[in-house]
């Protein structure tokens, strides 16, 4: 068989001209009908420039008339540029763009490049129904398929009409392609299965029966379909077919019209067809794994498999097909039992369009082959078996096979690149699951700034579903190994994912379609698909149920584990409103509340704490905070006011009140409004404002706990002082009060909008608190972890002891050479930054009271992980023991048994403190240990009118010795503060243990 | 490890370490150089990517 494409289709036509040619659910065309339909609009694409050598851009829904476009472009001599229009329409537009098509055959008008011409039959009803006589020859293009790029850059395979007939020919022997056999086009048209589809039928009289996507993504409807249009020949991806196998199974594995089914796009695990081939065998339907790669046009090799591949754990991957040469290949194009597997003959294609380095690197001189011919360098790790099959290893480069799709993790890591609050990323296909494989992304924030939230939001216009990562990890630095390659086991697995998919719109199926979608990772969820089936865990259905309840869908994760299909839940799911409907862990506080209340509820426990410490010292300035930041710019009071007003507005924590005694616990009782006024103050010494002003008692019983200063310097400068009680803000929401109440200022000065997103809210946060202090596995976990353990002896106190100041007792500044060895170290050990600043704490605590085994408070954050949490303000924080045996760790040990410390805490970080302490006693420690860097600051220094000049906060807690290592914005000096409650120990001891650990931290990056 | 550009018959480039023979069918241009030398004077060479017997008649 040799010629064109639609030539041997003409001939199938001419042949079988009343044969079904083509169906989808609505219609279908014959031979005869399908090949005037195409000739006319090939007419009209010539007619508009479209021959041998140009391109035209394919864009449509699923339907029978695609098949239309395909042939209307060959049969005008040119070749097809697919596009999924499910694909963000700048990637397609790149990719036209790029290509240099001439034009856009599409729905509808694309509105970008190349003159659109519509794919409707009627727009070009009149022209002639003979097909235009064209130049086009064997070698000339037939399709570009534009793959993921591993700069970043999508690459377009230039594949001609010779590569894909020859395809057919050397398969025949293998499938006897027929007008007995029915096809589906089950993939994408941007994606070559699908050429493997298409021609596998059109060439031969078969019939091609296109699935509409919503089908295509769910298996029971999939399965009707081919039961009903007789079915015989079936490409699946693993990941696709584990699905179908899955709703064959619950329809009780039905009798199937299927002759074969083709594996393909990513690696077969024979032993997942186990079930199927229990009911159905390997013969009927056969079941053929087809190892391909697009530039070699579809397949390279071909291998039945047997009932002995479903019992092994190999994934063989067969022979090359007959014209095709397989070459396993070292570094140095040796051969090699295990290598690179090169493909040679008469499938590789022409190259990537317009990328000459490109393809002069992949596309090779193959000494095998004929003289001058070349083979495709894969990338792929092959291995030949001792028994001579060829398996199947995966990529040393960064291409990874994920449903189907190869993906160029470079590609997604440069999308990510291009936001600005990420300095570096790396993307992974994580198989913690090997079941469920997924994409997942770290990224650095450039250094000082926050982690950036909206990535998934910035990449969704760039990348492809598929290529969007399931879920996205801020990390403090990327891990490496001793020799300097990414040390991909210290990164962690992701815990929950975010999602910013729509879930506003559309019907409660679609809403919660859309969440699974996002959660999991998959490209899309049909309303039959089970959510186990489909890559959900016990872990995953606590973020899903949190965000259908916050899409308007309710109901329990007991409900899901009974019905976990998208239908099976919404009809369980109750419907009553959400006020009624959660079921909070506490019972009816209305009572005592004022009429402006609107939601009372519990104090968390360490709110519950610190109020306590709070009343019991007497002393106001215990846990009275400050945020103080001179501004240059105008001062403007009214809208320094107006801005207050609005974060407060915003937040409910900061409406907030306690009422200390109706209840048996502490309750806070959120207000309607909290009217606050910012009061000027005289210029004068900041500090010693502070010392007077930190004196005036917060009353917690009265809304709102936060206070606004200002100080006009007169000289183009002002300082806004913001003071809080850490009952209701811990550092990092207190300085994202900062934040919004500055960029509010600046947005009020320049007349702008301000935009602040809602954020959940901090009851939450209690819901969790409530649920940790009822875990057991946490309290048995801490009660092993302070099982038998000594508190190290500090100093004891000096009764005629100054009382303490506005500013730490100690301030150490640190040398630049320690925070950049520090940060060297955290690097080559793989662990964050805050792991080697703890590490040289807890070893100088040992020294300092000479003990090997060292306890020490760590202050934890248990912010939720909803969506948005990271914008709620509160006190999130926790302070939690950390035990570490120092006896013969070197440095780099000491450091990553810190962050493996810290890891195995994680799970157990919201327990209560005050459930830890012994019955009568305190804390279980005496020291206490915080790592801080309040990044959201940082954004403040883009803004226009007001410029941040200067830092100060200020805070006291009650512990005796709290330690604390942080910088306040990017650019400002790391600093080593501690601080002393003299009823405890002296200011001397800690700063003893505050040199200690500078000399640590030195020995340790000198190590 | 230093590479030598390559042509073949149909005016399609590629690369080819210099330390192996060049295969039959192809035609070293150039000295060897690094590899990335090598691919940027392919990216100036290789302004037709078509293959040769498809320039000219086609269009």
């Amino acid at each position: 068989m040799s010629g064109l494409l639609h030539e041997l289709f003409a001939a199938a036509a001419a042949k079988w001209p009343d044969a079904v040619a083509v169906s989808d659910a609505r219609r279908s065309l014959t031979y005869a009908e399908l090949d005037t339909a195409a000739n006319r609009l090939a007419n009209r694409l010539a007619a508009s420039g479209a021959g041998p050598e140009t391109l035209v851009a394919l864009s449509a829904r699923r339907s029978v008339d695609l098949l239309v476009g395909v042939l209307g472009v060959l049969k005008a001599g040119a070749g097809y540029l697919p596009l999924d229009p499910r694909h963000p329409r700048a990637r397609s537009r790149d990719a036209v763009l790029d290509s240099g098509a001439r034009l856009v055959l599409a729905d509808e008008d694309p509105g970008y490049g190349p003159a659109w011409v519509p794919l409707d039959p009627a727009a070009w009803a009149d022209e002639p129904g003979t097909a235009p006589r064209t130049a086009a020859g064997e070698d000339n293009v037939a399709y570009v398929i534009y793959t993921s790029g591993s700069t970043g850059r999508p690459k377009g395979v230039v594949v001609s009409h010779r590569n894909v007939v020859r395809l057919f020919e050397v398969t025949e022997a293998a499938f006897g392609f027929g007008p007995d056999q029915v096809w589906t086009m089950f993939h994408s048209i941007a994606f070559d299965f699908s050429v493997w589809e298409i021609w596998g039928a059109l060439l031969h009289g078969g019939q091609v029966v296109v699935v509409e996507h919503d089908i295509s993504r769910d298996p029971a409807a999939f399965l009707d379909l081919l039961r009903a249009k007789g079915v015989t020949s079936l490409s699946q991806t693993p990941s696709a077919f584990r699905r179908l196998a899955a709703a064959a199974e619950e329809a009780g594995y039905p009798e199937l019209p299927l002759r074969f089914v083709v594996f393909g796009g990513e690696k077969l695990e024979p032993s997942a067809l186990r079930r199927w081939v229990e009911h159905y065998g390997v013969d009927a339907p056969r079941l053929v794994n087809m190892y391909g790669i697009t530039e070699t046009t579809v397949h390279v090799t071909i291998r039945d498999l047997t009932h002995a591949d479903l019992a092994g754990t190999r994934s063989p991957i067969g022979v090359a097909l007959p014209d095709l040469t397989t070459r396993l290949l070292d570094a140095d194009l040796g051969p090699a039992r295990r290598g690179e597997l090169y493909v040679g003959g008469s499938g590789v294609a022409r190259g990537y369009l317009n990328r000459p380095s490109l393809t002069a690197s992949r596309f090779v001189p193959d000494p095998d082959g004929p003289p001058g011919s070349r083979r495709y360098r894969s990338g792929d790790l092959a291995e030949i078996a001792d028994d001579g099959e060829l398996l199947f290893h995966g990529r040393e480069d960064g291409q990874v096979q994920l449903r189907g799709f190869r993906i160029e993790t470079g590609e997604v890591e440069a999308a990510v690149l291009a936001h600005p609050g990420v300095r570096e990323a790396v993307v992974l296909l994580r198989e913690d699951d090997p079941e469920h494989p997924r994409l997942v992304c770290y990224h650095v924030p450039p250094a000082g700034s926050p982690p950036a939230t909206d990535l998934r939001a910035t990449v969704v216009d760039r990348l492809p579903e598929y290529m969007v990562p399931s879920a996205f990890v801020a990390v403090d630095e990327l891990p490496m190994t001793v020799n300097g390659k990414l040390d991909r086991a210290a990164l962690p697995a992701p815990v929950t994912e975010r999602s910013t998919v729509d879930i506003s719109g559309g019907t409660p199926a679609q809403r919660l379609a859309a969440i699974w979608a996002d959660l999991l990772g998959v490209p899309s969820v049909g309303p039959e698909d089970n959510f186990f089936a489909i890559g959900g865990d016990s872990i995953l259905v606590i973020p899903m149920v949190a965000e259908a309840a916050e899409a308007g869908l309710r109901f329990s994760v007991a409900e899901v584990f009974a019905n976990p299909t998208v239908n099976g839940l919404l009809a369980a799911a109750s419907p009553a409103p959400q006020e009624v409907e959660v079921a909070l862990p506490w019972g009816d506080l209305s009572e005592g509340a004022p009429e402006d209340v609107v939601e009372v509820y519990p104090a968390s426990s360490m709110q519950q704490g610190i109020i306590f410490h709070s009343k019991v010292s007497r002393d106001p300035r215990l846990y009275h905070d400050l945020l103080s930041v001179r501004l240059r710019g105008r001062l403007d009071l009214a809208a320094l006011n107006t801005a207050l007003n609005a974060v407060v507005a915003g937040h409910e924590v900061l409406r907030t009140s306690f009422d200390l005694g109706t209840h048996r616990e502490v309750v806070q009782q959120v207000h309607e409004s909290a009217p606050v006024e910012v009061v000027e103050v005289p210029d004068g010494d900041l500090r010693a404002w502070w010392a007077e002003q930190s004196g005036t008692p917060f009353d917690l019983t009265a809304a709102p706990l936060i206070r606004g200063h200002v100080m006009n310097h007169g000289d183009g400068e002002f300082t806004v002082m913001i003071s809080t009680h850490h009952a209701v803000l811990d550092g990092w929401s207190f300085a994202l009060v900062a934040q919004e109440l500055i960029t509010r200022y600046a947005d009020a000065l320049a007349g702008r909008a301000s935009s602040v997103a809602p954020s959940p809210r901090y009851r939450e946060f209690v819901v969790l608190d409530r649920l940790a202090g009822k875990d057991e596995r946490s309290a048995a976990f801490w009660a092993d972890l302070l099982d038998g353990v000594e508190q190290p002896r500090l100093d004891p106190p000096d009764p005629a002891a100054a009382k303490p100041g506005v500013d730490p007792d100690v301030v150490l500044t640190l040398p630049d050479a320690v925070v950049t060895g520090a940060r060297e170290l955290a690097g080559s050990t793989g662990v964050p930054l805050k792991s080697v600043y703890l590490a040289a704490h807890l070893a100088a605590l040992g020294r300092l009271t000479d003990r090997k085994e060292v306890v020490s408070g760590l202050v934890v954050n248990g912010r939720p992980e909803t969506p948005g949490a990271e914008r709620t303000l509160g006190l999130f924080l926790n302070s939690v023991p950390v035990r570490v045996d120092l006896a013969g760790l070197s440095w780099p040990e000491l450091v990553r048994q810190c962050f493996t410390a810290e890891r195995d805490l994680f799970a157990h970080r919201r327990f209560p403190l005050a459930k830890m302490r012994k019955p009568g006693g305190g804390a279980p420690f005496g020291v206490l240990f915080n790592f801080t860097a309040f990044h959201a600051l940082d954004s403040l220094s883009a803004l226009d009118g007001v410029v941040p000049v200067r830092w100060w906060l200020s805070d006291r807690n009650d512990f005796g010795l709290s330690v604390e290592v942080g910088q306040v914005t990017a650019g400002s000096a790391w600093e080593l503060t501690a601080r002393v409650d003299p009823r405890h120990t002296t200011v001397a001891f800690g700063r003893r243990l505050a040199e200690e650990i500078v000399a640590c931290l030195t020995e340790a990056v000198a190590s | 490890m230093t590479y030598l550009v390559v042509v073949n018959h149909e005016e399609q480039y590629s690369i080819w370490p210099s330390a192996r023979p060049v295969p039959p069918g192809w035609a070293p241009v150039g000295d060897p150089a690094e590899e990335e030398a090598c691919l940027r004077r392919i990216d100036e060479l290789w302004t037709d990517m078509r293959p040769l017997s498809l320039r000219g008649g086609a269009r």
